[in-house]
């Protein structure tokens, strides 16, 4: 069975005859499972629809799909889901209980909008590293272009990048800092699909929704 | 002396499935003393883990841990083989459906001494009877992470160093954890205080004791410089380099980001808790990853008095211990991964006046 036979099976809510690997994570709705059982309830509880004409992109240790407002992006060992994260819409859940960590993301006074090194995505080829960043760049700059988020601060950390200057994908952890007088921060994932005819970018709204409630409580209570 | 890495075909879990990884077949590995069943010492740390909590064999514990084993865990030792073994059933007790999901077994051979296992853990469960710790049952599915260090020789585990993140496991069966230390603290402020010396020496030996020594061009050295550089220079800015830009954090009780910032806020809000501290080096392992991939385990304490408001609440003024591993994943040299795990639940029971002197 492919990675991508495996991935639409799933991704429907039904069990790969392969099986699933029992430390399989999956990151969606603004939340972490883990595990063969807790991975296909989620799919269970809300299934992923795949259109026909989805966009597929594979690498070694990778592969990714892409429809127009959704997206899935997962790690592979060898034809086997590692880790697995969910972008889209969708009606986010409560976060688990956390330390909200008080942190600078730059540590410089010249602040960035993108952290990146190629040397973490052996899958990226060299060509394709002004592709990321102008990825990541995008991702973190649209923000204060769209009217439905608030934003005074946003910051792109790629996590996974594989492909070519041609066509590639970059999934980017999302640090947002609200511009309300008492701001909101947390992270969100954004995925990027980039192709000769341009740039296609999938936020994670429900991760957002999810991360814009979470309380700030820096101390155990 | 084996290099750290030597025998590539002993592989760590990391991408295998279930069926691959409890497949019976014949040993690779010189495991003099050892079951037959056990081809590898990876395989023994996974499959005995296995035997004992899934297929409730805790009995197995009798030949797997050493008569006079000794457990360190930050909430007090374990001593005893006989301990260990009630404990699991306590635990099988209150989450039955428990399964302990080995995602990585770091180790290496410290020669005559044994063979040391660094066996990063998720644990996943319904809380389906009261515990302890955990309270009256909730019926949550709850999991945490546990990083269990242990010195083996001749199929036994003689000596365990456990880290859980048991605070994590606390909120989400929506526990009180300041209720919780309280009432520890309550029980260990009474009986004989000798007891808790444990803590005491261990406090002692993280300030004054030297780093265990880091063999040369051993990938362990980027990180335990890392660690250093932050707990005794506070130069986290230099030490984050160490870090790729964009790296995973994960620490205790559920703090997850990305980036070298990320990291310094997690170690800075400790040390504005925590002054006068001291930091020590306790063991290294390394082993290969899949595609070229380093991991690193490193077992370490902190050491350092209470003065400052902040993450744990008002300053206790009590000496605090910390005892963590971190699992770290290198690739280009630099640190991709950080998976830090100490009991921060016992960290409140000390500042609550519990654990001793």
């Amino acid at each position: 069975m492919s990675a991508l036979d495996t991935l639409r099976m799933l991704a429907a809510g039904g069990r790969p005859e392969s099986g699933l690997l029992h430390t399989l994570r999956l990151e969606a709705f603004g939340i972490e499972v883990y595990g063969e059982e807790a991975v296909l309830e989620s799919f269970q509880g809300d299934a992923f629809e795949l259109d026909d004409n989805a966009t597929v992109v594979e690498a070694p240790g990778h592969i990714a799909i892409f429809d127009s407002d959704t997206a899935l992006v997962a790690d592979l060992h060898g034809t086997n889901i590692a880790r697995l994260w969910r972008l889209g819409g969708g009606e986010h859940l409560d976060a688990e209980r956390a330390i909200s960590v008080v942190f600078d993301p730059d540590l410089a006074q010249a602040r960035g909008d993108v952290f990146f090194a190629t040397s973490d995505h052996p899958q990226l080829s060299v060509d394709a590293a002004d592709r990321v960043r102008l990825a990541g760049r995008t991702i973190a700059r649209a923000d204060h272009l769209e009217d439905d988020h608030n934003t005074y601060r946003t910051r792109a950390f790629v996590i996974r990048a594989f492909g070519s200057a041609v066509e590639g994908v970059a999934l980017c952890a999302v640090y947002r800092l609200t511009g309300d007088p008492v701001r909101e921060s947390g992270f969100a994932m954004a995925a990027a699909h980039w192709t000769s005819a341009g740039l296609h970018i999938v936020r994670d709204r429900a991760g957002e929704a999810a991360a814009s409630i979470r309380p700030w409580t820096p101390r155990i209570t | 002396m084996m290099r750290w890495d030597d025998l590539p075909e002993v592989r760590s879990p990391m991408g295998r499935t279930l069926d691959d990884l409890l497949a019976e077949g014949p040993r690779h590995q010189d495991l003099p003393g050892y079951d037959p069943v056990y081809r590898d010492f990876v395989d023994y740390i996974i499959r005995c883990t296995h035997r004992i909590w899934e297929q409730k064999n805790v009995g197995l514990c009798r030949t797997h841990y050493s008569a006079d084993c000794a457990i360190h865990t930050l909430a007090g030792p374990v001593a005893g083989v006989e301990a260990v073994v009630q404990n699991t059933i306590t635990t099988l007790g209150a989450t039955p459906d428990r399964l302990l999901i080995g995602e990585d077994v770091i180790w290496s051979d410290e020669r005559d001494a044994g063979l040391y296992s660094s066996h990063r853990i998720v644990s996943r469960s319904t809380h389906m009877g009261d515990d302890p710790l955990l309270g009256g049952a909730t019926m949550v599915s709850n999991g945490v992470m546990t990083i269990a260090d242990c010195l083996c020789r001749e199929n036994r585990i003689v000596e365990e160093w456990l880290v859980r993140d048991n605070l994590r496991g606390v909120l989400q069966v929506g526990g009180d954890p300041w209720a919780i230390v309280r009432a520890q603290a309550t029980v260990d402020q009474a009986g004989d205080a000798a007891r808790h010396q444990w803590r005491t020496d261990a406090i002692a030996t993280a300030r004054n004791d030297a780093d265990v020594a880091i063999p040369e061009a051993h990938p362990a050295a980027g990180p335990a410089a890392m660690l250093a550089a932050a707990w005794r220079d506070d130069l986290y800015g230099d030490a984050a380099q160490a870090l790729s830009p964009a790296a995973e954090i994960r620490w205790p009780t559920n703090r997850h980001g990305y980036g070298r910032g990320f990291w310094v806020g997690c170690l800075t809000q400790i040390r504005a808790s925590l002054h006068d501290v001291s930091w020590r080096l306790e063991h290294i392992a390394a082993r290969p990853l899949p595609d070229g991939d380093i991991a690193v385990a490193l077992r370490w304490s902190l050491a350092g008095v209470h003065r400052g408001n902040g993450v744990w609440g008002w300053s206790s003024g009590r000496e605090l211990l910390v005892m963590a591993v971190s699992h770290y994943r290198l690739r280009g040299g630099l640190i991709v991964e950080d998976v830090t795990v100490f009991d921060e639940l016992a960290v409140l029971r000390q500042i609550a006046g519990g654990l001793g002197a």
